[in-house]
């Protein structure tokens, strides 16, 4: 199966139409997407892995065009990884189309901003909270260690996958016209509602979660209740500076040596 | 290994998250119920961290594996000892690989640089050589931190947990405190940032409360 890059004249300076890409070529940049953070660096962070997840669309470039196309990959790029495909897509489109290479050099740089931030707030900050917590939740009403597992691994990757072929897709349909595509509405509406569903899961998965791992062992003191108030709010005003963990780990260590001093 | 690669290079399809390598480990330890509890308990405390580019964050796989471990490996029965004692060897094992991570970026950077002007010439076989040896150290990586953890925290929380001598009682209500604690603050943190998102948090707690009542 195969699928017909368009390209559109009216917005495009290019003036070359691009062979088909296969169904196969795409599904090895899928594959190759999955380990585009392989060789991240504080110098040119993704950069590497752009072109290295880009190879079988570069196999298409022209052979006197090719080597310039992997030079100008390998520099500096940034985005969430998710979405890493988008500029994969789009830039090998460019170059397929044989675009100035001053102008993909600088659509590249207009894309590491938006590809970042969007990524950071539909992915990690809402969609794999709102994962572990409906795990979280599976496991607090009864749910084994097998079956807790596969809940959270089917919903995370269920958006995870989808957010990666998408993303290529439209890379590859729109080229340097992606931009329309990553401002739809729908998209920055996104974190806002699964933010607010994964607010509301964990509202419910931290009771029923706290009732199954207290089962009959613990019995509850009021002093329990207002070190968690406490402890709450204070890491709730102290985020981003201190971390959840950050003071697990101390009070862990202190109680640890009270327990083994007594 | 897995587990550690998939944080950062390969697949990062979460596999990494405790929740599932801990328990993973478990199983593979005979032990899926140690397993499952490490990693809910290390869940709990990794929701409010989130691997955001370039930022330092803690490595969830690697830590999974090491509190599954521990967990495991303990004598029976799982106390709240346990419990505590697997939060703070992952939690160290967090700590110590994510500070991995940070050093392997930086010789992912001398990697770049010894091949920079093959990169620059377009050659395929300095971009192949440069992608492949960071997926291959940060392989190294994962495995050498995750044995060196488990060797170093398992032997130090053996040795703890036999001079162990705060009550059991105060010791689970101390550990469902700090997680309860860290818990509630990650969700502060994610309906603080929805538009009403106190209200679906209070709906969703309403529910909560109420299927416990009923069960």
């Amino acid at each position: 199966m195969t699928t017909e890059i368009r390209v559109d004249k009216s917005n495009s300076s290019s003036t070359v139409i691009p062979k088909p890409i296969s169904a196969y070529v795409r599904a090895k940049v899928l594959c190759r997407l999955m380990m585009v953070q392989g060789s991240w660096n504080y110098e040119t962070m993704l950069g590497t892995g752009i072109a290295y997840a880009a190879e079988p669309l570069t196999e298409l470039v022209s052979e006197e065009r090719r080597a310039a196309t992997r030079s100008r990959q390998v520099k500096y790029f940034n985005s969430h990884p998710y979405l890493a495909g988008v500029a994969v897509g789009a830039l090998a489109r460019a170059e397929l189309e044989e675009a100035d290479p001053a102008r993909i050099l600088r659509f590249r740089q207009a894309l590491t901003s938006p590809l970042g931030s969007m990524g950071d707030q539909i992915i990690w900050a809402s969609w794999l909270p709102l994962s572990s917590l409906i795990a979280l939740a599976a496991y607090g009403l009864g749910t084994g260690p097998v079956g807790t597992v596969l809940i959270f691994l089917l919903v995370y990757n269920s958006a995870h996958v989808v957010m990666r072929a998408w993303g290529l897709h439209i890379g590859l349909t729109r080229g340097l016209q992606v931009a329309s595509a990553l401002n739809a509405p729908i998209l920055k509406k996104i974190p806002s509602i699964v933010g607010s569903l994964a607010a509301l899961v964990a509202g419910f998965a931290l009771p029923v979660l706290a009732h199954r791992l207290i089962a009959e062992h613990v019995a509850p003191r009021p002093w329990m209740l207002i070190a968690v108030a406490i402890s709450a709010m204070g890491l709730g005003f102290l985020q981003p500076k201190v971390h959840g963990w950050q003071a697990a780990l101390v009070v862990v260590v202190v109680f640890t040596i009270y327990a083994i001093t007594l | 290994m897995l587990f550690g690669l998939d944080t950062v290079s390969f697949p990062q399809a979460m596999i990494s998250r405790p929740i599932c390598s801990a328990t993973v480990t478990g199983i593979m330890l005979g032990s899926p119920v140690s397993g499952i509890t490490a990693g809910v308990v290390l869940e709990i405390m990794a929701l409010d961290t989130l691997p955001f580019g370039a930022s330092r964050y803690p490595d969830w796989g690697v830590a999974g594996v090491v509190a599954g471990a521990v967990a495991s490996l303990l004598p029976e029965p799982l106390t709240w000892s346990v419990v505590l004692l697997t939060i703070g060897s992952g939690l160290a094992a967090a700590a110590l690989s994510s500070w991995s991570m940070v050093l392997l970026r930086y010789i992912n950077v001398k990697v770049l640089k010894r091949y920079s002007s093959q990169l620059a010439e377009g050659q395929l076989t300095a971009i192949n050589k440069v992608h492949s040896l960071g997926i291959g150290l940060d392989a190294l990586r994962a495995a050498l931190v995750t044995a060196i953890s488990i060797l170093v925290l398992l032997t130090l929380v053996q040795y703890l947990h036999s001079f162990w001598h705060a009550s059991p009682q105060l010791t689970a209500q101390f550990g469902v405190t700090v997680l309860a604690g860290v818990g509630f603050a990650a969700a502060w943190k994610l309906f603080r940032a929805v538009n009403k998102g106190i209200l679906f948090f209070g709906a969703g707690l309403l529910a909560g409360l109420g299927v416990i009542y009923l069960s």
